[in-house]
């Protein structure tokens, strides 16, 4: 019976050359449809506690959630997943664009690496047939480089290309993942894995349709062909088809919660040059899509009048190295953009690395003998962007800052810990948890290290009335909540989003799809599911997906002695903010640790060290996990 | 008064435009003058009048007022 999967695992281990086929069950894909869930389930059951993230034993898995190449809007997602180089713990980051569905398309539902090519290779996969090919000649080559040599000894245009850069062939510890140059598995260093495995890049190409795996095509159809005419009837949508993520700019700095200079201030005094309407002027040249998805927020642009191959700075990019570096350069910031892509950094990780060094910088813990004498103030445009080719050639200084932030300071030592902000090894992105305390919440407790896509942000419960507060009523949340406060309703809040948010991830979904941050509401993320399976799912269920992998997540890091502790933010958090709306506000120390309390007793887990219970793991049919967690935190 | 509609409110403004010029006769409240224009309250979480952060339903605006209104926004 069709499901919505191809039911296939391609296997490769790249000291052998071995390439193997292995065929899943529907019983086990209905367990782990995929995504973040299928990930989970592999990397504990194949990767031996305390392996080394950079040993050819490290499991690098690509796996497609259920929906993912499904016509239906915003359905295009992958996860890339393997011991995080950065963190120590939990690897994991996703990205749409056309890779994933083409993965579909050729017949697999995930890929597992292991092991260490002896020379650099690529893989080659179409329709089924797969072969390791050298790629000694794309070695050191920029992304776009690499793509377009693929493709023409391939000989089709057409060929879906995901690939590490220099960054990940380097081992810079937040290297990523690009596809078609736009892209990018950026978080977690999952590009460093890849490139201690000698791998530059997988070739997609394949001919299925996503209508033939489903158990009921027509409906499916229907319903994506609603999606696509909803797009533009609703607001959140809208926004996000007109500005993309860069329209968040203005309206942070006007709540005071734009993170400016290493995250002391909210409010950035050269915002005007960064807002959307100077982003329209001067960069913007047309929108773009991913995979069959009628909201379009990927933005093409032009960089000093020069059209770029590797697509727009998102909010992200702009906020870290924008005002976290003091910078209002808009095109130093879409070259930092560009820089990023064509050596696959993670451009969160980069920029907040850089802002930290700034900040050390200005404390005189590091001076010109240092960075080879680039004046790295915050504000420095050009020593930001020689920096960052330092980091991604591990040249002087870069060689340090490669390594991130967190272990950058241990080396620099003195107050240098203080200005690292991070939580697990990697940074925080450009939220500000002092105006959103959930979202704070979620850089502590996320498996992957901060993580700003845990669960949507807080200022859409704060009004019941708002569409956003409304749609969520389906999900279970009824009650509005401000900004700026933790207690048990939000904690609710939190505890039903973080499953939402990783089903998302399992079945394939973008962040941008669905309700509450857009527009599809939850109803027909269930009908897409069950149009795909025939399974008869319940929302409950769909809830129930997502936190079986949050956690098998969780076991993950608890194996590597990640505890409680761990759950925490920056020190700089619990302080004020320098300026803004906000100044003078932090985030309250002992709410948070009350908060995490109730929120571990929601989430089943033991108050204290943090512990899944048995009852609640098998009650996730997880049971099988409890025997995995070391026996001293089995409190 | 200048009304700037900025994040998604600007899909409740005529012809989908962020920025509008409303005439007013006399002192408004704010929220009737948006109320007129059928952006829903509940939808603006920031109020800025002439660059100061003020709270819409107490807002009076007239003449040259500078309005700009911010919508919850989302992570991304
Ligand atoms: S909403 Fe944007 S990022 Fe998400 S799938 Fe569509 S185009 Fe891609």
């Amino acid at each position: 019976m069709a499901y919505g999967s191809t039911a296939k695992i391609l296997r490769v281990n790249l000291s052998t050359g071995a390439l193997e086929v292995e065929t899943l069950s529907e019983d086990f894909y209905r367990l782990y449809p995929g995504g973040k869930a299928l990930a989970g389930y592999i990397l504990l059951n194949e990767l031996p506690a305390h392996t080394e993230p950079f040993a050819p034993e490290n499991v690098l898995v690509i796996a497609n959630g259920l929906l993912t190449g499904a016509p239906v809007s915003t359905a295009t997602r992958y996860v890339v997943s393997a011991r995080s180089p950065l963190t120590g713990g939990y690897g994991e980051s996703e990205a749409g664009g056309f890779w994933g569905p083409e993965l579909k398309m050729a017949g697999f539902e995930a890929i597992v690496v292991k092991g260490r090519a002896p020379q650099p290779v690529y893989l080659w996969i179409q329709d089924g047939v797969t072969e390791i090919r050298p790629a000694a000649h794309l070695w050191g080559r920029t992304t776009a480089e690499a793509q377009e040599t693929i493709r023409a000894e391939l000989g089709d245009e057409k060929i879906r290309v995901l690939q590490i850069g220099i960054g990940g062939e380097n081992l810079v510890r937040y290297a990523g993942l690009t596809n078609d140059l736009r892209h990018f598995n950026g978080r977690t260093g999952m590009g460093a894995v890849m490139g201690s495995k000698n791998l530059r890049a997988i070739a997609v190409r394949g001919s299925l349709r996503y209508q033939s795996l489903a158990h009921d095509p027509e409906t499916l159809l229907a319903l994506g062909r609603k999606l696509s005419k909803a797009v533009r009837d609703n607001p959140l949508s809208w926004d996000l088809q007109v500005r993309g993520t860069p329209g968040l700019v203005e309206p942070l700095n006007t709540a005071g919660i734009l993170p400016t200079r290493n995250f002391r201030q909210g409010a950035f005094e050269g915002v005007d040059e960064l807002k959307w309407e100077a982003y329209e002027k001067q960069l913007l040249t047309a929108r773009r899509s991913c995979y069959a998805c009628a909201v379009r927020c990927k933005r093409e642009v032009a960089v000093n009048g020069q059209p770029s191959p590797y697509g727009g700075p998102e909010y992200e990019t702009l906020g870290a190295f924008g005002p976290n570096c003091g910078i209002s350069d808009l095109q130093a910031i879409a070259k930092a953009n560009e820089l990023c892509n064509a050596y696959m950094l993670d451009s969160i990780s980069a920029g907040a690395t850089i802002a930290f060094a700034m900040e050390c910088f200005e404390h005189g813990l590091i001076g010109l003998e240092d960075t080879g004498g680039l004046d790295l103030r915050f504000g420095n445009a050009e020593a930001m962007l020689a920096m960052l080719e330092k980091i991604a050639r591990r040249e002087g200084f870069g060689n340090l800052l490669a390594e991130g932030s967190k272990r950058a300071a241990e080396k620099i030592g003195g107050e240098a810990k203080f200005f690292t902000i991070q939580v697990k090894g990697q940074e925080l992105a450009m939220h500000e948890p002092r105006g959103k305390y959930n979202v704070g919440m979620g850089y502590a407790i996320s498996e992957i290290g901060a993580d700003h896509l845990v669960v949507a942000h807080d200022p859409a419960f704060a009004n019941p009335e708002a569409i956003q507060f409304k749609s969520a009523a389906a999900l279970g949340i009824t009650v509005a909540q401000p900004s700026r406060l933790l207690n048990a309703e939000k904690m609710k809040h939190f505890y039903i989003l973080e499953k939402w948010g990783s089903m998302e991830k399992t079945t394939g979904y973008c962040f941008f799809g669905p309700a509450p941050r857009s527009f599809i509401h939850p109803d027909d993320v269930l009908l897409s599911i069950n149009a795909a399976t025939g399974w008869n799912m319940t929302m409950d269920d769909l809830l129930q997906i997502g936190e079986r992998g949050t956690n098998l997540a969780r076991i993950f890091n608890l194996r590597q002695g990640f505890s409680r502790q761990d759950d925490t933010l920056p020190e700089r958090i619990f302080q004020g903010l320098e300026n803004g709306p906000l100044q003078g506000l932090g985030l309250p120390r002992d709410d948070f640790e009350q908060a995490l309390t109730i929120l571990y007793a929601l989430k089943g887990w033991n108050a204290e060290t943090g512990v899944p219970t048995r009852e609640r793991l098998e009650s996730l049919a997880l049971g099988w996990a409890a025997e995995m967690l070391p026996v001293d935190t089995q409190k | 008064m200048k009304l700037y509609a900025g994040g998604h409110l600007d899909f409740y403004l005529p012809n989908r435009r962020s920025r509008v010029e409303i005439e007013l006769k006399a002192p408004t409240r704010l929220s009737e003058v948006l109320a007129g224009l059928g952006l829903p309250l509940a939808e603006v979480h920031l109020t800025v009048v002439n660059g100061q952060m003020v709270d819409l339903q107490a807002a009076i605006v007239f003449g040259q007022d500078e309005v700009k209104l911010y919508p919850a926004v989302n992570g991304g």
